[in-house]
């Protein structure tokens, strides 16, 4: 019998909103101004998409201790700089979007560029998603 | 005739897109131009990175006292990503799609003085072909 996940997922929401901060999750649009040019890229200012939810941020090394596995370079081998963060969501939270498709998070006054998505997914459920973010 | 960098770029561009969109093996797989989308992630999908390298800008008169012209060179390069495995079938269309739009496509202001296929190899889960284009075209300053 499958395992089921629905138990973990709560816990890991609940912890995430007992801990975490409302930050702004943005997808960009790249829908062109003109589509017999799209290289000129959208309108600006375009329709971004936008959704706010509850994050945890926490410094890449700690977050990858805990289930990733390595320090001070991420998997593509790049340097972390100390600017450098991951944000933790959990997927009930963020389930009206895709993740892979966030540009950028915006917390209080600091703007972070999405640099990589990981997730947790055991048996396929999504549980908890992991940004590397870049100021 | 001379043209602006700009001009230029939408010029070249325009060759590319109109023949990807026109052509059956190109039509529907995704372009990614510099700057504007993310790369595709999904291993199942075909797709081509469109990136323009300027390399010099050579006077190429003498100073007539008002203007100077230029002759601006540089590559085309079109990485073609492919799903492994398919010995060149889908890799090997798609570049002469390109290959074929800069030999007989419209030219206004740019000349392109060559266009080959090069075969890179496995990326990730992609086959990848760098179709490389070379290109002049004078500029008026």
């Amino acid at each position: 019998m499958a395992f089921d996940y629905t138990g973990v997922m709560t816990t890991a929401q609940t912890l995430i909103d007992s801990f975490g901060r409302d930050v702004t999750l943005v997808i960009r649009d790249t829908t062109p101004a003109d589509a017999t040019k799209p290289w000129r890229g959208p309108a600006s200012p375009g329709t971004d998409i936008t959704l706010v939810a509850k994050g945890v941020i926490v410094s890449p090394s700690s977050s990858r201790g805990s289930f990733f596995g390595a320090e001070y370079v991420n998997d593509a081998g790049k340097l972390i700089r100390r600017t450098d963060k991951s944000i933790l969501f959990a997927e009930n939270a963020v389930s009206g979007i895709t993740m892979k498709d966030v540009d950028k998070i915006i917390d209080g006054a600091d703007t972070y560029r999405v640099d990589r998505v990981n997730v947790l997914e055991p048996g396929g459920s999504p549980i908890i998603y992991e940004m590397d973010i870049k100021k | 005739m001379t043209v602006t960098p700009d001009q230029a770029i939408d010029e070249m561009l325009t060759v590319f897109k109109s023949a990807w969109d026109a052509d059956a093996t190109s039509s529907g797989i995704s372009v990614v131009y510099p700057d504007v989308s993310k790369p595709i992630t999904d291993g199942n999908t075909s797709w081509v990175e469109a990136k323009i390298q300027h390399s010099v800008a050579g006077e190429a008169n003498l100073f007539n006292g008002d203007t100077r012209r230029y002759r601006n060179t540089g590559f085309l390069i079109f990485s073609i990503y492919t799903p492994f495995g398919d010995g060149l079938t889908l890799a090997g269309g798609l570049a002469k799609v390109i290959i074929n739009a800069f030999e007989n496509g419209v030219k206004q202001f740019v000349t392109y003085v060559s266009a080959a296929p090069t075969y890179v190899g496995q990326v990730g889960a992609w086959h990848m072909t760098n179709v490389i284009v070379e290109f002049v075209y004078d500029t008026i300053r």
